[in-house]
Order: structure tokens, then C-alpha cells, then sequence
């Protein structure tokens, strides 16, 4: 879909892509005026900062520039850190805080965005004081226990629903901007300039006016979805539609509230004729539902791009359609649905919501503002002071968002703590295990070759296997780790027709799927490296079962008794991978942090997927082997032997016993 | 910059693993690579922080003595001065001492 641009691509587009940021009109503006009184400056000032940020930062930050950082295909922080991370180690940490936060704030998204359209019913005469909370819980946990399905089928209809949504936008601004047309000059700069400087607490508005752009990082993490040129066409209707509907609300109050106050009031669903009534909230509730699925898909797609460059524990992932790139993580889909039922059921209400939401989403932008200085200047080499000048610009706007919605905070503690959790798992699994990895000793596999030939030849020694196989982390030919050597040959050695060592390299290209060979030993020690996408899953079993079907068949493996190593009594094909699980051994002296670092990793090894099933390999054809990790064994030990045992030690390892002679 | 791989590389292509080593406090250690640690860089750079050597005569298939204990010294990447390979006789250097 990427390159291609029709009207069915466009409409699949905005049924994707534009959930968060589409919906924001519920509640934007009526955060903005809150329950202060309707002025002039207020209203038209608030509208202006909408456009002018949604001009900024939307458009010229996301759709002009950051979509340009186009990781074959794919967007998102991730992508993005696997464009730039080899130009600088430590971009690994804004990348965390970055996915961090994006994830936190994303759980308040469903409950905002439906409570939001569900409160609508409350004008309806008669269902004023309708309990909107039990509807929003219910409409959730559907959504969320819907989600083992997939969304292939109703995904269709995604598209045309949230064409008619911006439509029933345009259509309702409209008809106030035409009955006030005056409104339009809202869009001049120098009303929110004015509103900023002039109005009392002017500056803390910002924090509700970036309720208008919380959804613009999905639209870069939905563009291996939609592709760059389909949003930047589609985003051109979508931000017409969403200032025609900003500018109409605001029409709407200032003609209906002047020098009173809201209370409230939705604009939204007050310039709404009351026969429309219940097909708008209908149509609202249904593009929030949209919106929500998106927040829900986007996570999936995150913990999925973290797990695989090694931010995240392994955890199971299921593929509900075959949908390319369609996920469904159940252990993510339990922990949205705990949290979004929390948010609702401790907020209440959207008001309350609107005064939380937004923080977490600006330190994400600032991140991937950090990330993307680094794409620009070193990936696509635009001069240092083009970017200085870039850097600066959004640094200052995503710094003001920031410093305007700090006052959330009270609003919103408990966030920090779903904040830190993710952090810390994220920080400790990546940095955790870049304290493994220095620890973990290669050889030279070349030293090896005899041996390993004798030991295949040497029918004194009972058979292992026919393919013996170990998953390696060495990419290089002739490297292998020591561990798996030491596994083939100390205590009782594994004998086998053929030694397989299977590299997998995780590849930064998202759906990359390859392999490559070379014989050490021809037809006995063979290395294997499978190059998979960063957002596929590795079925290492699966695929490598494959390549040695590829291999016999095109006589490049060539295999004395029956290909698969069955015989005549057995067809079953013998194939015996041997996983090698570490564990934290006893004998280590660590620093204070590398010693927390390691203690959780480990901790968070258990509780995750083994190697076993991430690999995708089946449970009767594995052996499972446990090492003890010494990363800095306790130095300076001294043991001392005693003289007086030594006679004793040395001739009689062990106490005699005295036998008394019985009388 | 670093040659570690350069190192690597020559020795892989050894038939005579015999190597000294020197290092930059002026030490030489005399022996074979039984193990190294690499570093992870990314993007295909990965270097090697550590090398493991043993003396010859305690050098075993599998780097270790019958009770399981490393045999050999650790010894930082850093911290060599050159190397000198046995079999040409050639010296590949990496710090001045």
C-alpha cells in the first residue's frame, strides 16, 4: 500500500491512522473553556492556538518532517532509534522514555475518547443524570475481548465510518461559521499569541490545547500501515475537517454563552440540532470505538518492535488474521483493559480525564524530536544549522506543551507508577542485557572442526541426534559461543550426524525473512544464519526445518542414510535443538547497580516466554541445558590448608571409623 | 580506532597459535586465545573488549581444567601493547607503550 495512492487506500487510511487525533474535537475545546467566562480571547485565542499547533506540530513536525524517517516502510520511535541508533549508543534512553511514555498516556486514550461521546447521551431530555460510567466499562471490555479475533473483518469498515465522522465534522462547523463567519479570524497567529501573553493563566491553557495533537505521533507509527503519501494526502481532508469543526464550536459559543460561563457544556454536541442528536453520539461513539482499536493495535505493534530490538521480555505473541503485521499480545491486552477500567472508574468522567491527559505524550514528542535531529543530520546529511534551527524550534514549542501540562501531574500520580514500571522494565532488560552480552565468551569454532568430525565419527559413543542443533548469538563464521562447545563435549559428549549452529539476526528492515549457509565441515558442521524483520515472528524451528528441506533437495546437503535422519523402522524426522538457559550464579561480585541490573533481568526471565517457546520450537524436539552465569567471580579468596590434616587428607580422604571390639 | 577484529582475523587464519602478547605496562604473556568477549555496537561494528589467553601447555579443547575453572588470563583489549604471532613472526601493533 505503501506507494500506491487510490481512494479505497485513502479511505483505509483515515480509518487507521486518524482514531486519537480525530476524535480530539469532543473534548479540546471544552477543556479550553472549562468554566471560565466566554470572551472574545478566550474562544478565538484557544481556536488559534489549535490551528497554529496543529500547523507546527502536526503538519510541519510529523506529516512534513518526520515522516520523511521512513524505516522501509515502517514508523514509530522504534523505527526511527533502528534508523539512528548506530550513530550514537546512547539514544538507546530517550528511545525508552520515549515508548515509555507514549504507552502510559495511550491507556487513557480509550476511556477519554469514549467517556467523552457516551456523556453526549447526557443531553438528551430525560437521561440527564444517565450513569455514563457502567456503558463506557461495558463498550471497553467488548472492545478489548474482542480483540483475540482480530479486526480483518470489521476493520473494512473502519474507513467509511470515520469518513462519515469527519464528514458529520465538517458538516456541523460548518453550518456555525456560515451563521458567524466573523469566527475565522481566529486563525490569525496574533489571537493566540494574545491569548498566551494577555489572558490570565493564558500560558496554562497549553495544556488542554495539546489535547489537539496527542494523536499526531500515531500517524508516524501507523506508516508502515498506510504509507507517507496516503497520509500526507489523507491529513490535508483530515485537518480541513478538524478546523472547520474547531472554528464552528467556537462560532457556537460565542454566539450562544458570551460573558457567561460553560459549566461544561460540550460545544460539541451543543451546536448539534437536537434531532441529530442521537446519530451524532451514535457516529461519536463509533469513530472513539475506532479510536480506541488504534491506541490498542499501536501498543500491540510497540511491545512487539520492543521486544524484538531487545527492549522488552520476551512475551507471547499471537497472529489472530493473516493480516500482515496483525498482532494480538494477550498479556498487553489485559493490562489495557485493567487500565483503562481504573482510568474510568477513577476519573469518572471526561472533565476530569482532559486535566491528566496530554503530559506523557509531550516528553514522547520531545524524544522523537531528539531521535530525529540525529535522522536528519546524519542519515539524510541536511546541514548542522538547518537542524539546530529545527531542534530549537520544536525543543522550545514541546517544551512549553511540557512545562504547561506539568500541572497534571496531581491529576494523574498514579500514571507515574505505570510510567516507572514500564521504564524500569525496559531499562533493565536493555541495559541488563548489554552486561550479558560483554560477559559471554566466543571461541574460535575453526579449533573445533577436528573434533567435532572425530566425535560425529566415533560410533563408541552413543548417538545424540541426527541434527543437533544450538542457537548461536554469534554472527561471524567462524565464532561460536564457548558454552556450546562445552555443552557438546564435557560430561557426556553429543554425538550427532550433523551439527547445526543457527544464528538469528534480528534485522532493523521490519519484514526482512532470509537465510545464508556455510559448511565448516562439509556436511557435518554447518552454520545457518536467518536474517528476520524486526516485526516478524521468529519461528526458528519452522524456518530452519525449511532451509534443510531447501538444502536436500537442491543436493547441497548431502546426507548418507535417509534425508531427515529417519529410518526405516521411523520416517519421524530427528532434529534435536539444545537451549541453553542461563541462570545467576552464586559466584559473583557485582557493582551495586550491574548487581540490581542482573538480579531483575533475571527476575523478569522468569516471568517472561522462555527461549523455548520465543524461538518457536517445539517442546519434544528441545533439550534444555542450565548454566550458571559467573559475569565477576568473588576475587581474593585464600584457603588455606591446614597442616595438621594434610598426612591425613593426603592418604585417607575420609575419617576412619572406630569400631569398638564388642566384650 | 579499533583492530581488535583485525587481530581476530589473523589469528583465525593461524596454524601456529602460538602468540605473545605485550602488554602496555610492558608484561608478555606468552600462549593462545582460548576465548574472547565481543562487544555489542550495533550495526555491524561489534569489536572485541576481551581475550582470554592460556599458556600452551595448559591450553585445552575446551578452555577450562577437569573441575570446570577458566584456565588462562582475561585480559583487556586495551591494555595490549602488540602482539607478536609465532608462525611469520610478524608483530601487529596497537598501542604505544
Amino acid at each position: 500500500m505503501n506507494g500506491k495512492v487510490t481512494a479505497a487506500t485513502l479511505l483505509v487510511a483515515l480509518g487507521i491512522i486518524y482514531g486519537d487525533i480525530g476524535t480530539s474535537p469532543l473534548y479540546v475545546l471544552k477543556a479550553i473553556a472549562g468554566d471560565r467566562p466566554v470572551t472574545e480571547m478566550l474562544i478565538y485565542g484557544g481556536v488559534s492556538c489549535i490551528f497554529w499547533t496543529l500547523t507546527i506540530q502536526t503538519t510541519f513536525k510529523y506529516i512534513f518532517l518526520t515522516l520523511k524517517a521512513d524505516n522501509h516502510g515502517e514508523g514509530g520511535i522504534f523505527s526511527l532509534y533502528a534508523l539512528v541508533r548506530k550513530y550514537r549508543k546512547s539514544l538507546a534512553l530517550p528511545t525508552i522514555l520515549g515508548a515509555t511514555t507514549l504507552l502510559a498516556d495511550g491507556i487513557i486514550t480509550p476511556p477519554i475518547s469514549v467517556a467523552s461521546a457516551v456523556e453526549g447521551l447526557t443531553i438528551l431530555p430525560g437521561l440527564e443524570n444517565l450513569q455514563t460510567v457502567p456503558i463506557v466499562i461495558v463498550i471497553l471490555s467488548a472492545l478489548f475481548f474482542f480483540q483475540r479475533f482480530g479486526t480483518y473483518k470489521v476493520g473494512r469498515t473502519f474507513g467509511p465510518v470515520m469518513l462519515l465522522w469527519f464528514t458529520m465534522l465538517s458538516v456541523l462547523g460548518g453550518i456555525q461559521i456560515i451563521r458567524h463567519p466573523d469566527v475565522l479570524f481566529a486563525l490569525n497567529p496574533l489571537f493566540a499569541i494574545n491569548l498566551l501573553r494577555h489572558y490570565p493563566g493564558g500560558f496554562w491553557l497549553l495544556g488542554a490545547v495539546f489535547l489537539a495533537t496527542t494523536g499526531a505521533e500515531a500517524l508516524y507509527s501507523d506508516l508502515g500501515h498506510c504509507g507517507r503519501k496516503n497520509i500526507r494526502i489523507s491529513w490535508m481532508f483530515v485537518k480541513t475537517c478538524l478546523m472547520l469543526n474547531y472554528t464552528g464550536q467556537a462560532a457556537w459559543i460565542v454566539q450562544t454563552g458570551a460573558d457567561s460561563a460553560m459549566y461544561g457544556t460540550n460545544p460539541f454536541f451543543g451546536m448539534m440540532p437536537s434531532w441529530f442528536l442521537i446519530p451524532g453520539i451514535t457516529i461519536a461513539t463509533l469513530a472513539t470505538i475506532i479510536a480506541s482499536q488504534a491506541m490498542i493495535s499501536g501498543s500491540y505493534t510497540l511491545i512487539n518492535e520492543a521486544m524484538n530490538l531487545n527492549f522488552w521480555p520476551r512475551i507471547k505473541v499471537k497472529q489472530p488474521t493473516n493480516l500482515k503485521g496483525q498482532i494480538y499480545i494477550p498479556s498487553v491486552n489485559n493490562l489495557l483493559w485493567f487500565g483503562c477500567i481504573l482510568m474510568i472508574l477513577y476519573f469518572r468522567n471526561s472533565s476530569h480525564m482532559e486535566a491528566a491527559y496530554g503530559f506523557s505524550i509531550t516528553i514522547t514528542m520531545l524524544m522523537t524530536t531528539l531521535l530525529l535531529a540525529h535522522y536528519l543530520y546524519y542519515s539524510l546529511k541536511w546541514p548542522a544549522y538547518l537542524v539546530g534551527l529545527i531542534l530549537l524550534l520544536f525543543s522550545i514549542t514541546e517544551s512549553s506543551f511540557f512545562i504547561a501540562n506539568v500541572a497534571k501531574i496531581k491529576e494523574r500520580w498514579m500514571f507515574l507508577i505505570f510510567e516507572l514500571l514500564i521504564f524500569i522494565t525496559m531499562y533493565v532488560w536493555y541495559y541488563a542485557r548489554k552486561i550479558n552480552n560483554r560477559f559471554t565468551h566466543f571461541t574460535d569454532l575453526g579449533k573445533y572442526a577436528s573434533s567435532l568430525t572425530e566425535l560425529h565419527e566415533d560410533v563408541s559413543i552413543p548417538k545424540f541426534s541426527t541434527h543437533l542443533i544450538y542457537l548461536t548469538k554469534a554472527n561471524r563464521r567462524h565464532e561460536i559461543e564457548e558454552k556450546i562447545m562445552r555443552s557438546i563435549f564435557s560430561r557426556n559428549p553429543k554425538r550427532a550426524d550433523i551439527y547445526w549452529f543457527l544464528h538469528i539476526n534480528r534485522t532493523v528492515e521490519p519484514y526482512t525473512l532470509s537465510y545464508d549457509v556455510s559448511e565448516l565441515v562439509q556436511d557435518t558442521v554447518i552454520k545457518v544464519n536467518i536474517n528476520i524483520g524486526f516485526r516478524i515472528q521468529p519461528r526458528a524451528e519452522l524456518y530452519f526445518k525449511k532451509i534443510v528441506r531447501e538444502l536436500i533437495s537442491n543436493r547441497e546437503l548431502n546426507l548418507h542414510n535417509r534425508p531427515d535422519g529417519s529410518t526405516r523402522y521411523n520416517r519421524e524426522p530427528d532434529f534435536k535443538f539444545v537451549v541453553i538457559e542461563k541462570f545467576l550464579s552464586v559466584e559473583n561480585e557485582f557493582s551495586l547497580r550491574d548487581g540490581i541490573l542482573l538480579n531483575t533481568y533475571f527476575l523478569m526471565k522468569k516471568w517472561g516466554l522462555s527461549d523455548q517457546k520465543a524461538f518457536g520450537l517445539d517442546k519434544c524436539d528441545v533439550v534444555t541445558e542450565y548454566v550458571p552465569l559467573v559475569y565477576q567471580p568473588v576475587n581474593n579468596i585464600e584457603l588455606k590448608k591446614e597442616n595438621h590434616h594434610s598426612q591425613v587428607s593426603a592418604t585417607r580422604p575420609y575419617p576412619s571409623r572406630i569400631i569398638e571390639p564388642t566384650p | 580506532m579499533d583492530r581488535s577484529r583485525e587481530l581476530l582475523n589473523k589469528y583465525i587464519s593461524l596454524v601456529d597459535k602460538r602468540i605473545e602478547v605485550v602488554l602496555l605496562k610492558g608484561e608478555v604473556i606468552r600462549g593462545m586465545i582460548t576465548a574472547f568477549i565481543s562487544s555489542e555496537t550495533g550495526g555491524g561494528g561489534t569489536g572485541i573488549l576481551k581475550w582470554r589467553i592460556a599458556e600452551v601447555e595448559e591450553a585445552s579443547l575446551l578452555g577450562t581444567d577437569p573441575f570446570g575453572f577458566d584456565i588462562g588470563r582475561t585480559i583487556d583489549h586495551k591494555a595490549i601493547a602488540e602482539v607478536r604471532f609465532m608462525e611469520d613472526q610478524t608483530i601487529m601493533k596497537f598501542n604505544d607503550r
